[in-house]
């Protein structure tokens, strides 16, 4: 779907620039080759290897392993935690990162500079160190233990470490540079003038927000989601080092077979049912949101 | 009369800089007044101080006797169109239009607001569009839709910030009677912000001329034209001659002027107001369409010079005419009625009514 409007824009300028006229499509072509190329040789050709193991045994046809996922309940939990788990990290990140989207967005370039920067020093640090300094925070002598223990909140420290919440915190601080970076730049290009505009027609503040400022923002706000949900469906380190083995996520049940348990026709269904609800998601999101014809409505 | 709008003292700094200083001024019902200056003048600043998107530092505002000048914006019910129209991109034309109708209070019926918007659509010349989004009108529709959208509400003053702005030239001018027209039709309060000169003369019933945050003059356009009150209006305002002279005498009731120049040159100038001070730097200024050319035009002469330039422009010659050898002068002359054809080089003596010739400081 991305690739597809890249090359769709670039014809346009293409066509608009040169002098000579020459077939659009090959020049827009030669321009994605170098990336095609990298994704066919590192992306497609392992998938390719990797999906008929999950309904081949000895070379016949077999739904066993896919039978075997949705006949464990072990399995299908694992599977159902990681959507909730993705679902409300994409949520919180919203809740979060919009605002200071917005903010960015209207403080002077100065004040934006130096917001920015935090942003992206959190995201240019390793994602290992940043758990790590999770795991820090929210094992049973960490800081947050400490404080509340200080403070008398609790008698003994609470368990954080290997829950749910654990992995959502951590993967809510990972993904957020991800939610807040392509609202700010939408809610950036928007005329300021609009939302005065709207004032000065009888809008109160909120009023012209919600009227003229969020719903501008909406191709923003859906690349946002989009890059957030599904980089946390795939989430593996963050998750396996916060929640362990007692918060399992896709990615990490998918690991045990292939790794520990050596069964790649397992692990490949797996990987082929989390496929499948990536595609799922984004027929879905693209539905309900129209990305395409939001973004031409804009130009 | 009453006056609808009331500026009283409005002043704006911004930190150390002050944008507007002390601006006074009254608008009464249906008057279409335009504040023309340069850039950076505070023009746009008080018309944004009059919208209520910017805060006086000290001052008063008011419409129809009510205080305004801090109210928000929403809450003052003036329409504005502004520079890059500013229409919403993700409504069509019709909710666009709509917009100030659905934030009214209380509510309006849906049917009401339908018939409103069919109104001033058709009033702009724009049915047929309602369904379309911003982006598919060209930049006159726009432009159109942004009026409709400040008028639809029935405001009783519009404001408007450069409007045409990113218009080009032809279709500005058609647009400018465009707005005269709807102006005129639905009778409105209007302040038109502009830097063009010609768009303000064409569309005022008043103009303020704004200089470093103040009104440097404001009246009518023929006045203003006709009586600038400083050089700087004269030189804003269309293009004028400008003779620096020092006062040499007085006769009843015009003044012996002498050009500062070697051959000192002496002119005869009408004497208007205050008599200026002898130490001012003085000038002596005329348009140069008021200035007639000709051979030996014997006592009607006022000045002898020598044809410098003669540039073609169209619709009228120039010719650049130096006088004492130092100065030099220009004068029009529409095409159509040339009297005669001067070369470089010619001498000829100049004349105009002295009515029109001014000694400014």
């Amino acid at each position: 779907m991305i690739f597809s409007q890249n090359a769709g824009s670039g014809r346009q300028r293409e066509g608009a620039s040169l002098p000579r006229r020459r077939s659009p499509w090959i020049s827009s072509f030669a321009m994605i080759l170098p990336s095609l190329i990298l994704l066919m040789i590192f992306y497609f050709y392992p998938m390719m290897k990797l999906l008929p193991q999950s309904i081949y045994e000895d070379h016949a046809f077999t739904l066993q392993y896919f039978q075997h996922i949705f006949s464990e309940p072990v399995y299908i939990k694992t599977l159902l935690r990681t959507i909730w788990l993705c679902l409300a990290t994409t949520a919180i990140n919203f809740i979060l990162g919009y605002p200071v989207a917005y903010l960015l967005s209207i403080v002077k370039s100065k004040t934006a500079g130096a917001i920015m920067t935090i942003i992206l020093l959190s995201l240019w640090t390793s994602l290992l160190v940043r758990t790590y300094s999770w795991m820090v925070i929210l094992q049973r002598t960490g800081v947050v233990n400490s404080f509340l223990l200080a403070l008398g909140i609790v008698s003994e420290p609470v368990q954080i470490m290997y829950t749910p919440a654990a992995v959502l915190i951590g993967m809510v601080h990972i993904l957020l540079p991800y939610m807040i970076l392509p609202i700010y730049s939408v809610l950036r290009s928007i005329d300021k003038n609009l939302s005065l505009a709207a004032m000065s027609l009888g809008a109160s503040r909120t009023k012209a927000f919600l009227r003229v400022t969020l719903p501008l923002s909406v191709p923003g706000i859906a690349s946002g989601i989009l890059l957030v949900f599904i980089q946390s469906l795939g989430f593996y380190v963050t998750p396996m080092l916060l929640g362990g083995a007692q918060t399992l996520v896709a990615s990490g049940l998918i690991d045990r077979q292939i790794f520990t348990f050596l069964d790649w026709s397992f692990g490949s269904a797996l990987g082929v049912i989390l496929l499948l609800i990536t595609v799922l998601f984004l027929g879905v999101f693209d539905r309900f949101f129209g990305m395409d014809s939001l973004q031409k409505r804009l130009v | 009369m009453d006056a609808m709008l009331v500026l009283d003292g409005l002043t704006k700094k911004y930190q150390e800089v002050v944008a507007v200083k002390d601006l006074s001024l009254e608008l009464h019902e249906g008057e279409f007044l335009t504040i023309l200056g340069p850039s950076g003048s505070g023009k746009t600043t008080t018309l944004k101080m009059v919208a209520g998107l910017e805060t006086p530092t000290s001052g008063m505002i008011s419409v129809n006797e009510r205080d305004i000048t801090f109210l928000p914006p929403n809450e003052r019910g003036l329409g504005m169109v502004f520079q890059n129209y500013a229409l919403f991109p993700h409504m069509r034309i019709k909710d666009n239009v709509a917009f100030p109708l659905h934030m009214k209070k209380p509510r309006l019926p849906e049917a009401e607001i339908g018939r409103m918007v069919a109104e001033i659509l058709q009033l702009v010349q724009l049915d047929g569009y309602q369904d379309r989004y911003p982006s598919q009108l060209s930049g006159g529709q726009q432009q159109r839709v942004a009026l409709a959208r400040a008028l639809v509400f029935h405001p009783p003053i519009v404001l408007m910030d450069e409007p045409l702005g990113a218009l080009d030239k032809k279709l500005r001018s058609a647009m400018q009677l465009e707005i005269k027209r709807i102006q005129q039709k639905l009778n409105i309060t209007t302040i038109y912000v502009t830097h063009d000169q010609e768009e303000a003369l064409t569309l005022s019933d008043r103009i303020a001329i704004m200089r470093d945050g103040e009104i440097a003059q404001l009246d009518t356009a023929k006045n203003i034209y006709e009586h600038p009150n400083s050089s700087f209006i004269a030189d804003f305002i269309g293009e004028s001659n400008f003779v620096p002279v020092e006062i040499a005498g007085q006769e009843g009731e015009e003044l012996i002027l002498r050009i500062k120049s070697e051959q000192g040159s002496l002119i005869r100038c009408p004497r208007r107001g205050a008599q200026p001070k002898p130490t001012d730097d003085l000038k002596f200024v005329i348009r140069p369409e008021k200035v007639a050319i000709g051979r030996d035009l014997g006592p009607e002469a006022k000045l002898r010079g020598q044809v410098a330039q003669v540039i073609y422009l169209g619709e009228t010659v120039k010719y650049i005419i130096s006088i004492d050898g130092s100065y030099h002068f220009s004068a029009k002359e529409q095409t159509m009625d040339i009297r005669s054809h001067f070369s470089v080089g010619d001498l000829i003596d100049l004349t105009w009514n002295s009515e029109n010739s001014q000694l400014l400081s």
